[in-house]
This record gives structure tokens, sequence and C-alpha cells, in this order.
């Protein structure tokens, strides 16, 4: 929740709260006046209308757009904050396998890096020529 | 003029109205909503802690498991291999279910092999009957016992008046041990409010539990399903049957056949 | 947010026992998600505008007007805006993930919340 919905919600909790206190000490007032109902005055129904309203309007600001963090941070995108412009998550799956293609997660990971499917000897290999090639850097 | 307002203002309001002291709302009506609200959030915590613990098995069990899977899901999927290699695996796998070389062997107590097992001496059994019982008592214990606290400190008397109209047929259950006739379904008792909350306090217990409700992670029946377990057939007959089955299943139809030419006609 | 992983454990790929036809997989997490985000929201919007009805006295049938004018409209407006107008990106069965599976719940809430406020004011 961002600060801008925090405080919104605080207002329009703050204005209903305050709008039930008037109305509470009106109603009390007025019972002991006259057995007969008074309409609310107009000041106390729009204070709360417009919490209503500020709230209802709130929550829809509350969703925010769902960002990804990149597995692979790129230098122009420095935070490698990405976004798919959504506020809720694709439910079919092959939709839903777009977002791990944007961050560079492989969908099919838990399978191709299973350890029987690992070629073990070309890892080993790939690693020995790294460590040969930056020791030679240094 | 305005008598007469007021005079129809007075019909159209038919129901009776009741002074109420308004120390009701500060000793009856708030703390019963309190208690309801702590209640349920102990609830919610205790349900978490009393949840069945995830279950497991020996490995032996499990490789049983797996081979078993694996011939299902080859008489299930084969058509995603080729003529060889289906036939490659449909034989290994035969050779391997019919000689029931992964049977879990268990051991056995002497002189306990024709006996059949007591349902309710078999412990995986009586843990989850236990779990049962100690969800429905989490559920129930609490509730009787804030009616019970409602109904002997808070009986006997009107506490608020509804907004809505409801029949006479809810006197009794609303107004229980209100010594009156003729007063409105309307004005209720305690208990009422009680049952009100009881319906309604799912939306604020999601609300005020969300966040640290994590999906927990369930302990699926179908997954833990263990071959041979009571009220099946044991793990090697079941074994032997998906053999044959494995062993009739020479029909077998590969999507590669003619799949140079499906693709070219897509493309066409 | 989601960090990203990258051993790739893609968790909770599909319910793919569940699911049988091929043509629906479902990534189950996101449907979990999707419908916790709709009923998070349905719930502060009943609860807030029952005591907000209690506030302002409402009885009997106008309060229940309200009840559905505001789920009514915080619904469409929750289709167009948070859906961008395609619910069923996101929900599989909308009609019924959407109206029948909070309708009565959000209904006794905001009773709950409407008879509080009423109750305590009036």
């Amino acid at each position: 929740m961002s600060i801008l919905t925090t405080i919104l919600y605080s207002i329009s909790i703050l204005q209903i709260l305050h709008s039930g206190f008037s109305s509470y000490e009106f109603h009390q007032l007025t019972k002991n006046i006259n057995s007969t109902p008074y309409p609310i005055p107009k000041d106390i129904q729009l204070e709360c209308y417009m919490g209503l309203a500020i709230f209802i309007l709130t929550s829809f600001f509350s969703f925010n757009q769902l960002e990804y963090y990149a597995v692979q941070p790129s230098k122009a995108n420095k935070l490698s904050l990405l976004s798919t412009g959504q506020y809720l998550k694709d439910i079919s799956l092959s939709k839903a396998n777009n977002v791990h293609n944007l961050i560079g997660n492989d969908p099919n990971g838990e399978v191709t890096f299973a350890p029987s499917f690992v070629d073990i000897q070309k890892k080993r290999e790939a690693i020995a020529t790294w460590l040969k090639n930056t020791s030679k850097e240094d | 003029m305005k008598l007469l307002e007021i005079l129809a203002n007075k019909e159209s309001y038919s129901v009776a109205e009741l002074m109420l002291d308004s120390d009701f709302k500060k000793w009856v009506l708030l703390p019963i909503s309190i208690m309801m609200i702590l209640t349920g959030l102990l609830k919610a915590d205790l349900m978490l802690l009393i949840s069945p613990k995830y279950v497991g098995h020996p490995r032996i069990k499990l490789s049983e498991m797996q081979w078993f899977a694996k011939g299902q899901l080859l008489l299930g999927n084969g058509t995603n291999l080729d003529d060889e290699s289906y036939d490659v695996r449909r034989h290994e796998l035969i050779e391997i279910l019919t000689s029931g070389k992964y049977v879990a062997q268990e051991k056995k107590d002497p002189g306990a092999e024709n006996s059949i097992p007591n349902p309710l001496t078999d412990p995986s059994i009586n843990e989850s009957m236990m779990n049962m019982a100690k969800g429905n008592m989490a559920n129930f214990i609490p509730q009787t016992v804030i009616m019970w606290w409602v109904n002997y400190f808070f009986g006997g008397f009107v506490i608020m008046k509804l907004p809505f109209p409801l029949t006479v047929k809810f006197k009794d259950m609303l107004q229980n041990g209100i010594m009156t006739s003729d007063l409105d379904a309307r004005w209720v008792s305690a208990i009422s409010w009680y049952f009100i909350s009881v319906l309604g306090m799912t939306p604020l217990y999601n609300l005020l539990s969300s966040g640290d409700q994590e999906q927990m992670p369930v302990n699926n029946p179908q997954m833990n399903q263990v071959l041979g377990g009571t009220g099946q057939p044991a793990a090697d007959v079941l074994m032997k049957n998906l053999a044959n089955d494995l062993t009739i299943a020479t029909q077998h139809e590969s999507c590669f056949v003619g799949i140079e030419g499906r693709v070219l006609k897509m493309y066409e | 947010m989601d960090a990203g992983n990258p051993t790739g454990n893609a968790n909770g790929q599909a319910d793919l026992n569940s699911a049988t036809s091929a043509s629906h997989l479902q990534n189950m997490d996101n449907v979990i998600f999707n419908k916790k985000a709709y009923i998070n929201f349905m719930d502060k919007i009943a609860l807030v505008s029952g005591v907000v009805n209690g506030i302002l006295q409402f009885e009997s049938l106008a309060g229940f007007r309200n009840f559905f004018i505001i789920y009514f409209t915080c619904l469409i407006a929750y289709i167009l805006f948070i859906c961008k107008g395609k619910p069923s990106r996101f929900y599989g069965n909308v009609i019924n993930d959407l109206i029948f599976e909070t309708l009565m719940r959000e209904l006794l809430g905001f009773i709950m919340a409407w008879t509080f406020s009423y109750a305590l004011i009036g």
C-alpha cells in the first residue's frame, strides 16, 4: 500500500467516524426533544457520503500494477523492475508463462534443471573454462 | 398544518419507540463484538496450530509408488513416443512390474498374517480421525462457550433495534426471555446480535488476518495415497495388473507418424 | 512482487491432475491470487458501506437497495478498470466467481456492519 492510498484511506475513515459521532450526538439530542424522527442534517449526510466515495475510490487506487524483478538485471533498467501493466494475473497457463519469459525465467526449469536431466560433465567443463578465463584476466 | 404533518409522520412510524439506556451499547453491544472478533482471530491461529502435519513415507514406499505411476503414465501418454522407444519402455516396465522388484517389503509380525487389520487400531486412520475431531472441537467449543456467556450475562433484556423488519416467527428466537407478547420483532436481545455477528464476521476476519494468511502446504490426499493401503488390494497385485495392461497395450499410435506432412500442410 | 527464481522452479505450474482438457490448463496460483484480490476488495467495501448505512439510519428496503447499488456499481467498475474489460482472462467462471461466490458473504457482512452502527447511533 503506497503512502497516497494510506493517506486517502485514513481521511475517508476519519470522515466516516466523525460523521458517525455527529450523527450519534444529533440523535441523542433529538431523542430527548421530540419523539418524531428528524431528518439527519445535510452536512452530516454529505460528510458520510464523501467518506464512502473516497473509500471506494481509494480501494480502486490501491490496486497496483504488478511488477516483477528480472532474473538478469540489465544496464538500461537498473532496478530491473518489469511490469505487464496488469492488476491481476492471467490464469490460462500459456498466458501465465509470459511473465516467466518476461523476467527471463525458464518456465520448464523444474524439468530441465532436474538433476537427472543435467549433463553434469558439460557443466563442469563450462565452469572449468570459465575459471581458467577469469584467472587469466586477473 | 404542522400538527397534521406530525400526525401523519407518527402514523407511518408505527413501530413503538422504546427508550433504551445508552449504557447498553457500552456494556453489552461492544463487549460482545470485541469478544467475537478476538475469539475468531484466536480460533484461526488455533486451527493453524492443530492443522495436520505433512505425513511422509519411507523411501522404498515412494519408489514403489513412482514405478506404479510410471506405468500408468506410459499407458496414458504413450502417443508422444515413437514406436521403438514405446516398445522398449513397455517391455522394461512389464519385466520390472511382474518381478515385483520394487514392492516394498514390510516387516510383518509372525502370526498376524491372516488376521484382517482392525481399522480402529490403524495409526494412519486414527490420526486422520483425530484431526477431524480436533477441527470440529475448535469450531464448536468457542461457539458454545460464547453463546452460554451471552445468554448468562446479557439475557433477559432488549438491547437494540434492527434496521429491517422481521416477521413474528423470529420473536421466539430473537426475543428469547423477554416477557412481552406484542413487542415488535425488530427489538431484539443480545443473543440475536451474537447470531448476526456469527453470520457476518467472515469479511472482517478476512481483512484483519489478510497478509499473514499464507497458503499452507495442503496435505493433498491424492498425492499421498499409498499403494496397498487399507481397503485396497496389495501393492504386488496392483503392479501385476498394471503389467497385464501393459502387455495388452500393443496397439500404439505415435504422434510422429506423418508429422512432416502435417507440418507442411499447416504452412501451406 | 515476485522475485525471479534463477533455478526456474516455477512452483504451482498447473494442476495437471484436475484439469483434464489440455485447452483449459490453468495456473492455480494465479487463480487463487485473483480471487483473493477480488474478495478483499469487496469485503472492505461491504463493511464500510454497511457502517455508512447505519450512520445515516437507513431502514429496511432502503438499506438493502443501497447495498445492491454499491455492490453492482463496484462490480462493474472492477470489471472495467481492474480487469480492463476482459474478466474472462482472470476468472475462469466470471459470473460464478464474481457474483455468486461472494454476494451472500458480502451481504451478511454488510448486514452486520449496518446493524452494529445503526444500534450504536440510534
